[in-house]
């Protein structure tokens, strides 16, 4: 009878054991700490679902791989005048933020997506989901620069080689060291803005439930519109895109990166590209002669190229 | 033919990443300059630092992609340097000299003092919700505190176990050391058949009116008590084996006299008998013994009483 039992607990324990020890091969090797086992284990689907990941596949398998990491205030749509210039010589991946986009925004927590951290997790979960281990080239805009440059910290075996298109490590003015471009005042000016333009909103003047935590009252669909982006989610992603300060970060990393500034951006200063060149190892310093904050939309034949002289695909 | 300079409302062309190529007078009146100073400006220089920010990160790409954008609202910088809140419509246009941007802002002061309002009025409900939210809790909590305090069986109006223990104790506490006391554990036979096969309300209805033919049947000093689904006990001080023998019979009777859709209704009676003791564990003891004995009265075929020894 006893060993009948073994029997049965070994049939069944097994599996989830070799599912456990699997989980645990991988939180070892990308260094995280404080491993909470009673994490819920997403599945490969939940997580294509989750943030709406899309693949734009070569037909060989042997060709690189670049994931596309959208910036703030916009979806993977922005990168559509991007991708067709890789296609059949890259796999490419696309995806949405949690809360951003088409992503699922019942899976919005406001607490793991208030810092940057939140966002690292996404992009690694979209490579673990999707089976990439390693030879990723990220392309991020933005925050997304940041979110990328965090990432290869933490897991450098995942990633290649990094482009980053008009990065900033932190807005805010650290004088005389370091000038992000703003001043805090400025960048709460900000929040109130979004405030004051997202308020007509239907979900944000939704009645408020009593007692629903944040995100459980947001889980409608988002209009199909572009950059549509639920208001209280935008707002808690702008918390945590500009008030980070990823500055100590930068001499961490040390996979290569080109880092593509726009000539004119009211976002990012010359100082800002020029700072994150001398802090980034292996990095490489492109200014292109672009107005504005989105290179890949308005000028997307600049970043093609660039990118291709930088991984050498032209 | 009307000018744009004629319109009423702030106007402006820029090419497509913002260099200012044309301004109307009434846009001039809003920001000061000539519209030579401002030629070939960004129009980030307008705007305050954090519209300049929503400018690019999302008024720009909204306008890349949609190819217009529709009461965005931003702050200007005035004249003297102040703040001047407006709402703005651009369009992407191709015009004679190539792809450009026109667009209108519209002074909006008395809205955006009322937004704020409505803004601070929301988070205020938002503040006020969550605190309704918590003390909501707080009171469930209390209620479900003090119906576990409560001590009657809402479905049969019996007394529930709670009031059982509590009376044990009373009587373990003011009982003399000679007195005896003996417990029924009584038993409905195959309720769950007269559930599967009649329904919920029907089965209720069985415990509702077995309890009150049990409640009639009590003395004064007796406590007749639901304890489980379709498990009653009656505490019975002061009476020896052979008293309490005679309880048990008249539990059986009780038992007929219910009427069910089901048949005729029986029970299984444990009977366990005992001397004064002080003991925390006491009534656990007795409910145990008369609880084995229910069992081998069921093994015995039911619709019967067995005496625990």
């Amino acid at each position: 009878m006893r060993k009948l039992v073994l029997a049965i607990n070994q049939l069944f324990l097994t599996p989830n054991r070799a599912r456990l020890h699997a989980i645990l091969r991988t939180v070892q090797a990308s260094g995280v700490q404080n491993l909470r086992t009673d994490r819920p284990e997403r599945t490969t689907v939940e997580i294509r679902k989750r943030n709406n990941v899309h693949v734009i596949d070569a037909i060989r398998p042997d060709v690189p791989v670049l994931v596309y990491a959208h910036g703030f205030g916009c979806s993977q749509h922005m990168w559509r005048h991007i991708t067709p210039a890789f296609e059949g010589k890259c796999h490419q991946v696309l995806f949405d933020y949690v809360g951003c986009g088409q992503s699922d925004l019942a899976a919005f927590d406001p607490v793991k997506y208030a810092s940057l951290k939140g966002y690292v997790q996404d992009l690694l979960d979209v490579c673990d989901a999707l089976g990439i281990e390693r030879g990723v080239h990220f392309v991020g805009h933005s925050v997304s620069a940041s979110i990328g440059l965090l990432a290869s910290i933490e897991r450098p075996m995942l990633f290649d080689r990094l482009i980053l298109v008009g990065p900033s490590p932190c807005y805010i003015n650290h004088a005389p060291d370091y000038l992000g471009g703003f001043e805090r005042q400025d960048l709460e000016g900000l929040l109130d803005l979004m405030d004051q333009n997202f308020m007509g909103w239907s979900s944000y003047l939704a009645p408020i439930v009593a007692g629903a935590p944040q995100a459980d009252s947001l889980g409608g669909e988002l209009s199909e519109s572009f950059c549509s982006t639920d208001p209280t989610m935008a707002r808690i992603f702008a918390q945590a895109t500009f008030f980070a300060d990823t500055r100590e970060e930068l001499s961490r990393v040390t996979r290569p990166s080109l880092i593509l500034q726009h000539g004119n951006d009211a976002l990012a200063p010359h100082s800002v590209g020029e700072y994150m060149h001398k802090k980034l190892r292996d990095s490489t310093l492109e200014v292109l002669d672009v107005t504005g904050h989105c290179a890949h939309m308005s000028h997307p034949h600049l970043v093609t190229a660039a990118m291709q002289r930088y991984l050498s695909l032209a | 033919m009307l000018a744009v300079d004629d319109i009423p409302c702030a106007m402006m062309i820029t090419d497509p990443v913002g260099h200012i190529v044309r301004m109307n007078r009434e846009f001039l009146v809003l920001i000061g300059g000539t519209e030579a100073f401002w030629l070939g400006h960004s129009m980030d220089e307008l705007l305050t630092p954090a519209s300049r920010i929503f400018s690019q990160t999302h008024l720009f790409p909204t306008l890349h992609h949609a190819k217009s954008a529709r009461e965005v609202f931003l702050h200007l910088r005035g004249v003297g340097g102040e703040t001047v809140p407006v709402m703005v419509n651009a369009v992407s246009k191709r015009l004679e000299t190539g792809d450009h941007i026109v667009w209108a802002f519209f002074v909006a002061r008395e809205r955006s003092r009322f937004e704020g309002e409505l803004i601070k009025a929301r988070a205020e409900a938002q503040g006020l919700a969550q605190r309704l939210a918590a003390s909501n809790e707080q009171v469930e909590l209390q209620n479900r505190q003090l119906s576990e305090l409560s001590l009657s069986d809402p479905l049969t109006g019996l007394k529930n176990r709670r009031a059982l223990e509590l009376t044990v104790q009373e009587w373990q506490r003011t009982a003399s050391r000679q007195s005896s006391v003996s417990l029924l554990m009584v038993d409905v036979d195959y309720f769950k058949r007269i559930n599967d096969a009649h329904g919920h309300p029907e089965g209720d209805r069985v415990l509702v009116n077995f309890a009150r033919q049990l409640q009639a049947g009590a003395r004064g000093s007796d406590l007749v008590a639901r304890y489980g689904g379709e498990e009653f006990v009656l505490w019975l001080p002061d009476a020896d084996a052979e008293a309490a023998a005679r309880i048990a019979e008249r539990v059986h009777k009780c038992a007929r006299r219910v009427r069910s859709l089901a048949g005729p209704v029986t029970v299984s009676v444990g009977l366990a008998c005992a001397v004064h003791q002080t003991g925390a564990d006491f009534l656990a003891r007795l409910l145990k013994r008369s609880d084995e004995a229910v069992y081998r009265a069921k093994a015995l075929g039911r619709n019967c009483t067995v005496v625990s020894d």
